[in-house]
């Protein structure tokens, strides 16, 4: 399974009904606080309630895991914090010539004996296949009353569901194809992984059989050890340390313990990472993900600013580092990024025959009075030419230029 | 008003003065310079930008960065003309000329 679009409404600042389809490379472009992070974050959101394991946990929706929080309660996810708030999230998931979409909607219930205390309940859920769509329908909020079921050859009746997250637990009482379909979606969001910025992973000593969880990588507190344990990754990474910022990146042990230092000709010593340029130490993450990526099954990859803390000339090699490790359409990366030269470089891959135009999607991120965020979708052609581009952005040097050139006419007259 | 500059134009002496003025308007953000035809090694080997000093500089500077501009273009400026010494052709204006449309922002 592929992810192959996103739907979302009332979620943040996306208040209307918002559809974002994927591309194996997808950049969400946009200015500060224009939905960026929330839109990139969605994804997480989804998967991770799609992928609770155990029973009923009475949580609708789960807020922070895998190191990532979506906010302190479920107001803080719904568009203007509405008590009542109903939230929709969708998804449509490919595989070939098939397409499975997963819609739901998650409402608030406020309860009347204490208005402090609130309880989500999903209130729609549906599965739109090959073989039909499966619907339960919940409108009376009160979770524990019975959803009115409904599929394909299927009498509607109604009938109490057991949630985990934003599925439902297997039952016999429904179709076969949509228990099928239910675990292929939970294995598919088990998939999806969340590199967060800034990246705070390294301390001093790190302990050699220490196992990261999963709530480490979203930080990108996986990556040491990671390294670590494969001396052909640690000998791509090393190289590509070597020809990017002309240092030696090195694994230093001493008995169960180990540190990452970095040494180069000009400091003539080495230095722990961590000590090192912070740019240095917030791409290894990235770097780890880009080289490795390619081993991972079906997901998605989410990438904060992938070329944080850098300067702009190894924005290029970040860049590179991503386009060449592209696993395709079954692996989606899906980069937020505030880099003109991540998207220049993209361009020149398609304008190079490098990289298929149609692997690229940029969306740029606005936001408009009385609607919330708003997506700009920009395709780039085979010649590396985008179908459109927002007035005035990647262009405030020129401006700068402009104004220099009157400020000294200025001083000439 | 997107705007040419003809590598012919930039190297006749005769033509500066004219093309300074032109460049007053680009920086005055009426108008772009449109590069996307020009050579540029070939431009910035022109008299203008390479016997004037400092003040050639400055037009090498402003013409690399709308070189760069070019890369993030809105499309909000469609009209264009060429502005030349040659002889005359299809949407091509001499420098003075160029001068007298660029008064206006198009």
């Amino acid at each position: 399974m592929e992810l192959r679009r996103l739907g979302l409404k009332r979620y943040k600042s996306f208040d209307h009904e918002t559809t974002v389809e994927i591309a194996p490379l997808t950049i969400l472009v946009g200015a500060n606080n224009s939905g960026k992070t929330a839109l990139a974050q969605a994804v997480h959101l989804l998967s991770s309630n799609l992928s609770l394991p155990g029973g009923d946990s009475g949580e609708r929706l789960i807020l922070n895991s895998d190191g990532v929080c979506h906010g302190r309660t479920f107001e803080d996810l719904v568009t203007r914090r509405s008590a009542h708030g109903e939230l929709s999230l969708s998804v449509v998931l490919g595989n070939g010539s098939n397409e499975t979409s997963l819609s739901v909607k998650v409402q608030n219930i406020v309860s009347k004996s204490k208005l402090s205390e609130s309880k989500q309940q999903i209130s729609y859920w549906s599965l739109n296949g090959e073989k039909g769509q499966f619907e339960a329908i919940n409108d009376n909020l009160n979770e524990q009353s019975p959803y009115k079921i409904s599929a394909p050859g299927v009498i509607q009746r109604e009938e109490r569901v057991s949630w985990r997250g934003l599925l439902p637990g297997r039952s016999d009482q429904f179709p076969d194809w949509v228990n099928e379909q239910v675990d292929a979606i939970r294995e598919w969001a088990s998939g999806v992984r969340y590199l967060k910025c800034p990246r705070s992973f390294l301390s001093s000593g790190l302990e050699m059989n220490k196992s990261p969880s999963s709530e480490d990588y979203a930080k990108g507190g996986t990556a040491p050890w990671v390294l670590t344990a494969d001396d052909d990754l640690q000998d791509s990474i090393g190289r590509w340390y070597r020809d990017v910022f002309g240092v030696n990146l090195n694994v230093t042990s001493y008995g169960n313990y180990f540190d990452l230092t970095v040494g180069s000709q000009a400091y003539g010593t080495k230095v722990f990472l961590k000590q090192s340029g912070a740019g240095l130490a917030q791409v290894l993450p990235v770097a780890v993900t880009a080289f490795t990526v390619n081993q991972e099954g079906p997901g998605v990859d989410i990438i904060e600013h992938p070329e944080a803390e850098l300067h702009p000339a190894a924005h290029a090699s970040v860049a590179e580092l991503l386009l060449s490790n592209l696993p395709g359409p079954e692996r989606p990366v899906i980069i937020e990024t505030h880099s003109e030269m991540i998207l220049l470089r993209t361009r020149r891959w398609i304008a190079e025959g490098r990289l298929p135009a149609d692997h690229v999607l940029v969306y740029w991120i606005d936001t408009k009075p009385g609607h919330g965020s708003i997506l700009q979708k920009i395709t780039i052609n085979d010649k590396g030419v985008m179908s459109s581009w927002p007035e005035g952005v990647f262009i405030e040097d020129y401006e700068e230029v402009l104004a220099i050139r009157r400020a000294v006419r200025g001083m000439e007259e | 008003m997107r705007i040419e500059i003809d590598t012919c134009a930039a190297d006749e002496s005769d033509a500066h003065k004219w093309l300074d003025r032109i460049l007053h308007k680009i920086s005055d953000g009426w108008h772009l310079w449109d590069t996307t035809h020009s050579d540029s090694s070939k431009f910035e080997a022109t008299t203008w930008i390479k016997d004037r000093g400092a003040k050639g500089d400055e037009i090498l500077e402003l013409f690399r960065k709308s070189s760069e501009r070019e890369a993030w273009d809105s499309g909000l400026h469609s009209k264009r003309i060429r502005v030349t010494t040659e002889s005359r052709r299809c949407c091509s204006v001499c420098p003075a000329t160029t001068l007298r449309f660029g008064r206006e922002r198009v």
